[in-house]
């Protein structure tokens, strides 16, 4: 259970994926472009994102190269998208720990991949405060 | 975790929370505003927003059922892009199964999903994730295999906790291999044509994969057939080397798969050990088949058979990696050797490995110019001569695991006497 941004300017599969996410027990926050996915980051909480790559007014690839380096943030991405040169943009984001999954999106490998994600985050913070 | 809820459940879900929300307080509003003016209209209007309300439900349900379907179809897009992409990456026919039955897994991750194999369709041994009980529905793997194509059966009491079954069969070819069985507890969601079908054309890319390994597989088992042909005709050219090539590609592939070697690379060092002698197709017989010391001029001509086999070898390009060991397979360790002359780790590994082997069985076994020595004696030999003949790290690896395969009667080395029980010779060049 996380509160996870949704950045998407397709409103239907906005809503799916956000219909989907609910289900899953996760609180959604919806985001139709990358301006707006910043705003609601800076307003704090934001644990998880997933996000289109092409979107107006700062795209994907901007957002995450915006999250990495000004604000400096290590929350766990996943970005979808429908474009040819899926594998230049994980080699792009290479070092920016974001996995590229292809759209149409599988619902069951996007839940899997946040639930991994996440029960990895938790494990990682527990040994670290342990010790 | 992420289960399918039954369609339309969550009221109102496939519209966002805020968009939900405002047409619900637009209506109250507007019948707030409308009964405060227009007294006497109160029930009117409240007919009227039911009327709205009921159908904004209806359309709204429609959406999430909508929704629904979309997001199934998205789930068996993905897989179906999963298992194909996977499946070609998959080494060998054990791990096409078991990446299939893992990539199935995510997609149907609310239920027990394993694979149930069968050796004749009778008796099925049941594999890893088997749920308690599942020996009772046997009778479903056997109903997919006769019907070629996924069955599901559904029980009235689920039992087990087991509340319906589907299982599909998968062929290569005509060969039954196994049945993949998906156990349900129903609590999620329930099978339906779509499922059956998805599975049904996933399961034949699966098994046109098997079937496709099974002819590589034979492919390589009938060019290994034609290969032990044609050296066994070249070992026949001497009634006294009968049998030479075959032993020498069992004992290469033992000593090599004792320090490590494995898969392709196997492969090749087995086919070098196999064609080793196959030059001397080229070689006299008068020279190969004298029983005794071979003047100068006849030794030079028996030592052309190394780059003999060499040049018939090379003319397979699939063959190359097999070079270096036809080659240098008389190469001896302190470089006194031929055809090159390479001493020490400059000689091949795969050639230092067929070297032992060769030198063993030729030891082992009756020439024309000698009898042959006991087992021991001829280990003692390649001992006595590690360092100067043979790899003295592989000379002792080999004692070790012929004397095991010899004592676990895996090999018998039982050596013939030749035809006229030929008098005993010189041993200088054992393993020409």
């Amino acid at each position: 259970m996380a509160k996870i941004l949704v950045a998407e300017d397709d409103a239907h599969v906005m809503r799916l994926m956000a219909m989907w996410l609910k289900r899953s027990g996760h609180e959604v926050v919806e985001a139709p472009n990358g301006q707006d996915a910043k705003a609601l980051i800076e307003a704090g909480g934001v644990q998880f994102l997933v996000t289109d790559i092409n979107m107006p007014h700062c795209d994907g690839i901007e957002l995450v190269q915006w999250l990495r380096g000004e604000f400096a943030s290590d929350i766990p991405v996943i970005m979808l998208s429908a474009r040819c040169d899926q594998a230049q943009i994980g080699e792009k984001l290479n070092s920016q720990r974001v996995s590229v999954h292809p759209k149409p999106f599988s619902p069951s490998r996007l839940s899997n991949e946040i639930e991994t994600t996440l029960a990895e985050l938790t494990t990682v913070q527990g040994i670290s405060e342990a010790g | 975790m992420t289960d399918y809820m039954p369609v339309g459940a969550g009221e109102g879900e496939y519209l966002s929370d805020t968009s939900h929300n405002k047409i619900k307080a637009a209506l109250a509003s507007l019948r707030g505003t409308v009964a405060t003016k227009q007294q006497g209209l109160g029930a009117h209007v409240d007919e009227a927003i039911g009327c709205v309300q009921s159908e904004l439900d209806l359309v709204l349900s429609e959406h999430a059922g909508m929704a629904d379907d979309l997001l199934r179809a998205y789930e068996q897009l993905g897989i179906v892009f999963e298992v194909t992409s996977r499946l070609s990456s998959a080494d060998d026919p054990e791990d096409v199964v078991r990446l299939f039955v893992e990539s199935l897994s995510i997609t149907y991750q609310d239920m027990e999903l394993f694979s149930a194999e069968s050796a004749d369709n009778d008796a099925l041994v049941w594999a890893p994730r088997l749920p308690e009980g599942a020996a009772h529905y046997a009778a479903i793997v056997h109903a997919c295999v006769e019907s070629r194509r996924a069955v599901v059966e559904k029980f009235e009491t689920p039992t087990f906790g087991i509340a319906e079954i589907m299982a599909a069969p998968v062929f290569a070819g005509d060969e039954f291999v196994c049945a993949i069985v998906f156990a349900n507890s129903g609590k999620a969601r329930r099978f339906d044509a779509s499922d059956m079908s998805l599975i049904d054309a996933l399961v034949s890319v699966c098994g046109d994969l098997l079937r496709n390994y099974q002819l590589a597989a034979s492919l390589r088992a009938f060019s290994m057939d034609t290969v032990k042909a044609l050296v066994s005709a070249v070992d026949q050219k001497d009634q006294y080397t009968s049998g030479h090539s075959n032993r020498v590609g069992r004992y290469a592939k033992l000593l090599a798969a004792e320090i490590g070697m494995t898969g392709h690379r196997l492969q090749m060092l087995e086919w070098a050990a196999l064609l080793h002698d196959v030059g001397k197709i080229g070689i006299r017989d008068d020279v190969l088949k004298k029983p005794g010391k071979l003047t100068d001029e006849e030794f030079e001509h028996i030592k052309e058979h190394p780059v003999r086999s060499y040049d018939v070898v090379k003319e397979i390009p699939q063959m190359s990696e097999a070079l270096g060991g036809v080659r240098h397979h008389h190469e001896k360790y302190n470089g006194k050797g031929y055809p090159d002359g390479l001493a020490g780790e400059d000689i091949p590994l795969d050639a230092r490995i067929i070297l032992v082997a060769d030198v063993f069985d030729a030891l082992t076994t009756t020439r024309s110019y000698r009898k042959s020595f006991s087992f021991d004696k001829a280990l003692a030999i390649i001992a006595e001569e590690a360092g100067t003949v043979g790899d003295p790290k592989l000379v002792p690896i080999f004692e070790r695991v012929i004397r095991r395969e010899v004592a676990a009667r895996r090999i018998q080395i039982s050596p013939w006497t030749g035809p006229n029980g030929s008098s005993p010779g010189d041993c200088e060049e054992a393993g020409s």
